[in-house]
């Protein structure tokens, strides 16, 4: 196991909104680390940061042990929370453009296989299911063989098969990678997720290994969910948390 | 409240809330009215008769300089004149450049030549040369041409650059190790040559419809000022792209952008008798120096690189301004 991430007393301002706040953890991989906490938590905020996309306004990033920047694009994958659907773009012309920036074995054809849709080749991106979406995005995403990957709920709003199909793959993803994981999804982080990083208000309240996070529930509180109880657990809102700050 | 006056009310609330496009809603007619009043607020140009002069007028220069309401240029050769008489951009030309001195108008414009002729201190004889019935529009043209690319140029990549925010498609790309530089210079060659096929398009209607003539050497520079205007016209668009953030506030910069320039830019009509320093002011435009430059060259011939470098050069320096200020303002999102 090597560090793939090190994050260390991150802070994010938006203003006078603080969406984040002195965040620090770290992560070994390979493995699938799922970031949790209740909307506004800066859930998203953080992926930006980690994806490079905004700079914190204190702290630092380390990704593979070196500073964020320059950041290491080919090493990194991406599916973002809402992702992007071109007009006029078909599914094949879309993972053509891919395969191209990062130089993709196999072109556009590796990357709709890796998909299974092939078949959907010539069908423009604006017509393809919920399901058949996230599968492409995740197929770009991999499809250079980055050793970090960031989902950002990419099982929202599918349908429960498709839902099953997509995180069979992102188990698969995490055996031979590490992979950081939002999601709302209790039950999918808790079939998927190694470590956990629950976070309310733009604060870490506890990151670790899953199951010594369940186990650190009080008995009280338990009730036989796993991951569910530790969220409850862990993330329950107390007033002056902020927790609407991101 | 039924659910009609609702949707109004949504309606009328989503731009009254929105201070940039309440101001552009309410201000915009304004500034377009303040604009065409100082355009015209001697009258149309059109008014104001042209007259170009081949040659060294000697004495007869103290009789030009006398005629009232008269715009008098100078230019290079008689193929200029006839170009500005067969395209309607003069009222006569006077020729004083070998032999007597000869005026020659348009049937519709002897008698003004005749007053012409009647003020000289030397006698000449006014001529009447038949010009092309569809000489205006060969006028128009170029300054139509220059307004296609003008508007691909805004339109064109400012408008998909905020469309391609809006979708995220920015935002994702930002997450690849695309350069800035290959997304930004396959927008322009993508653009540019959808415009030069526009371009290409436009000269073959013109060559079969109004009996356009181009040498290919004048051909050739028309498709590369054309060029350059589409770049430069990019870099205005990048720019304003960087700037305004919103599709529906881009539509409404655009328009405002736009009105202006084309009223401004010698597309429909010569802006040299305009008041006050807004003659100079045109000039400076990079849209007025492309209609210029295209227009010397499909109507008076001029292919000497000598004569549209100076005019290129102001359109160059816009460009490298515009792609300076997009690419220190780009963000791939925010």
């Amino acid at each position: 196991m090597s560090e793939i991430v090190r994050v260390e007393g991150v802070t994010k301002r938006f203003g006078d909104v603080t969406a984040l706040s002195g965040v620090s953890f770290a992560i070994e991989g390979p493995k699938i680390v799922g970031i949790l906490g209740p909307n506004g938590a800066g859930k998203t905020t953080l992926l930006d940061l980690l994806e490079g996309l905004a700079e914190p306004t204190t702290g630092s990033i380390r990704l593979f042990g070196a500073p964020l920047r320059p950041y290491p694009r080919r090493r990194v994958g991406v599916v973002m929370q809402k992702e992007c659907v071109l007009d006029n773009v078909t599914t094949s012309e879309y993972a053509e453009l891919f395969a191209a920036i990062f130089g993709v074995r196999g072109g556009a054809g590796a990357i709709l296989r890796a998909a299974e849709l092939d078949a959907r080749a010539g069908t423009p991106m604006q017509r393809l299911s919920g399901g058949e979406a996230q599968r492409l995005h995740l197929a770009l995403a991999v499809a250079h063989e980055p050793e970090l990957v960031f989902l950002d709920e990419p099982t929202a709003h599918l349908d429960p098969d498709a839902k099953r199909r997509l995180g069979e793959r992102v188990k698969q993803l995490g055996r031979e990678r590490t992979v950081v994981l939002c999601t709302h999804d209790l039950h999918e982080a808790d079939a998927l997720c190694d470590e956990l990083v629950f976070l309310v208000g733009g604060r870490v309240r506890a990151s670790g290994p899953k199951d010594e996070l369940v186990r650190a529930v009080p008995p009280e509180a338990r009730r036989g969910a796993g991951v569910e109880d530790a969220f409850f657990h862990f993330c329950a809102v107390r007033i002056g948390d902020g927790g609407d700050s991101a | 409240m039924s659910a009609f006056l609702v949707l109004v009310r949504l309606r009328v609330l989503d731009v009254a809330r929105s201070k940039a496009s309440l101001g552009l809603l309410m201000g915009l007619p304004l500034v377009l009215l303040a604009v065409v009043a100082l355009v015209f607020v001697d009258g149309h140009p059109f008014e104001r008769r042209h007259l170009v002069v081949v040659g060294d007028p000697g004495a007869l220069g103290a009789s030009l300089a006398a005629l009232p309401e008269v715009h008098v240029e100078r230019v290079a050769t008689r193929k200029a004149a006839f170009g500005r008489l067969d395209s309607r951009m003069a009222s006569a030309a006077l020729l004083v450049d070998e032999g007597a001195p000869r005026l020659l108008s348009s049937p519709r414009e002897a008698v003004f030549a005749r007053g012409v002729a009647a003020s000289l201190s030397v006698p000449v004889a006014p001529e009447v040369r038949p010009v092309p019935r569809l000489g205006y529009v060969q006028y128009l043209l170029p300054g139509l041409l220059s307004f296609s690319v003008l508007i691909a140029g805004l339109f064109g990549v400012g408008y998909a650059m905020v469309r391609f925010r809006e979708s995220l498609f920015l935002k994702k790309l930002a997450t690849t190790p695309l350069p800035r530089a290959s997304f930004v210079g396959a927008q322009i060659v993508a653009r540019s040559l959808l415009v030069l096929a526009q371009t290409a398009l436009l000269l073959v209607v013109a060559t079969v419809a109004l009996s356009l003539s181009l040498s290919p050497i004048a051909m050739a520079w028309v498709f590369a000022l054309t060029l350059l205007g589409i770049v430069t016209f990019l870099g205005v668009g990048f720019a304003l792209a960087t700037v305004v953030r919103r599709e529906s506030m881009l539509v409404d910069v655009i328009s405002a952008v736009t009105t202006p320039l084309v009223l401004s830019s010698e597309i429909f009509f010569p802006v040299d008798v305009l008041p006050g320093p807004l003659p100079a002011l045109a000039g400076a435009l990079p849209s007025t120096q492309m209609v210029r430059l295209v227009r010397a060259v499909m109507i008076e011939g001029v292919v000497e690189p000598a004569a549209l470098v100076p005019g290129m050069l102001i359109m160059a320096a816009w460009a490298v301004a515009t792609y300076v200020l997009a690419v220190v303002s780009f963000r791939w999102h925010h």
